[in-house]
């Protein structure tokens, strides 16, 4: 039995854009279902904590996802969380037709007018020797494991954060805040005073944000390590020891400085976001290339969150990284248009909107002048050894990705097609940006190497769900 | 935390007590951080990106496969893994 949903609009993603676009949608008259994998509505940036007890409970940030969930079911949005879209299709009379799994067993078919996207952002990993080891997790990861649960990190032993970007910071004051020692914070870039003050300058609500951050980092009491980044991760079967390195003038790590952190139990590790753009892309509508957003992302019009592909909007870190504000802000607008185009409405009052697209701009200004401080590292910063799997889901490793880059292959999609990375249940999202590396250094361009176009199911999800769901799609069951 | 919120699980054969509604990753990480083994090498995984998009995680809940870092703990829940102690059993 595949459950059945008629609606105006549907949003994909919970968090702070997919939850304003909803209740916006909502609020302009249409029928609206939002859908999330997770238990619980809010995304990353309102992620609820799981124990009554944790230290996180009552925080602005758990609060306010609350609400804006509170808010959006009072605007009559139906939110059905555990819930999973493993595919999204058009349908012919330009609608759009969601299979979804629910609590990992039920197959659920949703028809929609239109369909707002707000499958928000993840961490671009980067392969390092010893990336693959039970005990090095990402960044966000350790960020969930002190958010939600008993608030403490499982695995015995010093904790290590490393990476780049204004996230590292966040997470240590996650650290600060559970009040779990943090040992060593080891960040690519120094410092840069200078344009820091600039950029707050020009943003004082930010100033006692970024003050925050800092005064969290000295709290949570670690070794504090700018410019250096984490050559090896070393154990056996588990993380045992960690090695860093300061960057030198050529950006890379010098070995003659190698310093070795023993007993380390955790290693979280982020180097900036990326766009979760599988079903976007899966849609057909057109994505662009920006270091400076994530790199690939959803492209759309800022006034309207209209992508390329009539009905479909995103919003969110899906059009491009910029943090939770930028996310509500396109969510509110993008739900609006897509509720006035579901209902054969005249577009949202532009007096209501316009004000929303400023302030849009303003936050999206922000978040770049942001970027520009911690640029992305572009390449592979470390020299990999040949048998480093690059692919974690089919052991796909670097001399594999290098023989098929020499044989020819000049894009993503013919690296996986020749070594099978980006073939496994992760569908090239963790794999991705290290393949992109690669073929960058053989020479093209990652506009050029482009991405894995994602295929049927987008998730790995049960056979009997798919077909169940894809048999409601059809309209046989 | 508090002692009146534990429950029961089934972890790889062996009843264990949990607070309810404790991500299975907080679970099983205690344990050993790694609970899987990879397809061609068999090398050691773990949880990975602990927002349910790279599947390092993956368990068995009640018969069924799953990932860890999506799931909490339930009373009477069993859970299996790939190469924890009492797996295969
Ligand atoms: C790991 C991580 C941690 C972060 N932590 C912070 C933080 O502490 N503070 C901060 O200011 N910013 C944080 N961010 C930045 C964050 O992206 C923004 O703050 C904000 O949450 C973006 O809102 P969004 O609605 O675009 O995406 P998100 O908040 O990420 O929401 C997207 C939601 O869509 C769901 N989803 C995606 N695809 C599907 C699908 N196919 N089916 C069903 N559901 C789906 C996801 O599970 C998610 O819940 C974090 C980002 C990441 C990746
Ligand atoms: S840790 Fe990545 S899916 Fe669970």
């Amino acid at each position: 039995m595949t459950a059945r949903l008629h609606v105006d609009v549907a949003v994909i993603g919970a968090g702070p854009g997919g939850l304003a676009a909803a209740r916006a949608a909502a609020e302009g008259g249409a029928r609206v279902v939002c859908l999330d994998l997770f238990a619980a509505a809010g995304g990353q940036y309102h992620m609820q904590p799981t124990q009554p007890e944790s230290r996180f409970a009552q925080t602005p940030q758990v609060l306010s996802g609350r609400d804006a969930a509170r808010a959006a079911r009072s605007a009559g949005v139906e939110i059905l969380t555990r819930t999973e879209v493993f595919w999204v299709a058009g349908t012919e009379d330009g609608g759009y037709c969601l299979s979804a799994c629910q609590a990992g067993a039920e197959a659920l078919s949703i028809r929609a007018t239109t369909l707002v996207v707000a499958s928000g952002a993840m961490e671009r990993p980067l392969p390092f020797p010893g990336w693959t080891l039970p005990g090095v997790i990402g960044a966000g990861a350790a960020q969930r494991l002190l958010k939600t649960g008993t608030g403490a990190l499982p695995v015995p032993g010093k904790a290590v954060l490393a990476g780049s970007g204004p996230f590292l910071m966040a997470v240590a004051q996650t650290f600060a805040k559970a009040g779990q020692p943090l040992a060593h914070f080891v960040e690519y870039r120094r410092p840069n005073p200078r344009a820091t003050a600039r950029l707050l300058a020009r943003h004082l609500r930010k100033l006692a944000e970024a003050f925050g951050l800092l005064r969290d980092l000295r709290r949570s009491g670690a070794e504090r390590h700018f410019g250096h980044i984490v050559t090896r991760a070393l154990g056996k079967d588990r993380l045992e020891a960690v090695e860093i390195a300061p960057i030198d003038a050529s950006g890379r790590p010098d070995p003659a400085r190698v310093q070795r952190i023993e007993g380390v139990g955790t290693l979280a590790i982020g180097y900036g976001f990326q766009p979760v753009t599988d079903v976007t892309a899966a849609l057909g509508a057109d994505h662009g290339f920006d270091p400076a957003l994530g790199g690939w992302h959803c492209i759309v019009d800022p006034a309207t969150g209209a992508s390329s592909r009539p009905g479909l909007y995103a919003a969110g870190e899906v059009s491009g990284i910029g943090g939770a504000s930028p996310a509500r802000l396109s969510g509110r607008i993008a739900g609006s248009h897509a509720a006035a185009a579901a209902l054969g409405r005249a577009a949202p009052d532009a007096a209501i909107v316009a004000p929303l697209a400023a302030e849009l701009a303003a936050a999206r200004g922000f978040a770049r002048g942001l970027a520009a401080l911690y640029p992305p590292l572009p390449d592979l910063p470390l020299d990999l050894a040949p048998d480093e799997v690059l692919c974690r889901c089919e052991d796909v490793t670097l001399a594999e990705v290098r023989a098929a880059v020499a044989d020819g292959a000049r894009e993503t999609f013919a690296v996986k097609m020749w070594t099978r990375a980006g073939m496994g249940p992760c569908q090239g999202r963790i794999c991705g940006a290290a393949i992109a590396a690669e073929l960058r250094r053989a020479g093209t361009r990652p506009e050029a190497a482009g991405f894995n176009r994602p295929h049927l199911p987008l998730r790995p999800t049960p056979l009997p769900v798919v077909r169940a769901a894809l048999a409601a799609e059809r309209g046989s069951t | 935390m508090s002692e009146d919120r534990t429950i029961g699980v089934i972890l790889d054969g062996v009843p264990s007590r949990c607070a309810e509604g404790l991500p299975l990753t907080s679970l099983l990480a205690a344990r050993a951080p790694g609970w899987r083994a990879s397809p061609r090498a068999g090398a050691p995984r773990g949880m990975f990106c602990g927002m349910g998009l790279c599947f390092e995680c993956m368990v068995e809940v009640d018969g069924r496969p799953a990932r860890a870092c999506l799931e909490t703990a339930r009373e009477g829940m069993k859970i299996r893994t790939a190469t924890g102690p009492g797996a295969g059993s």
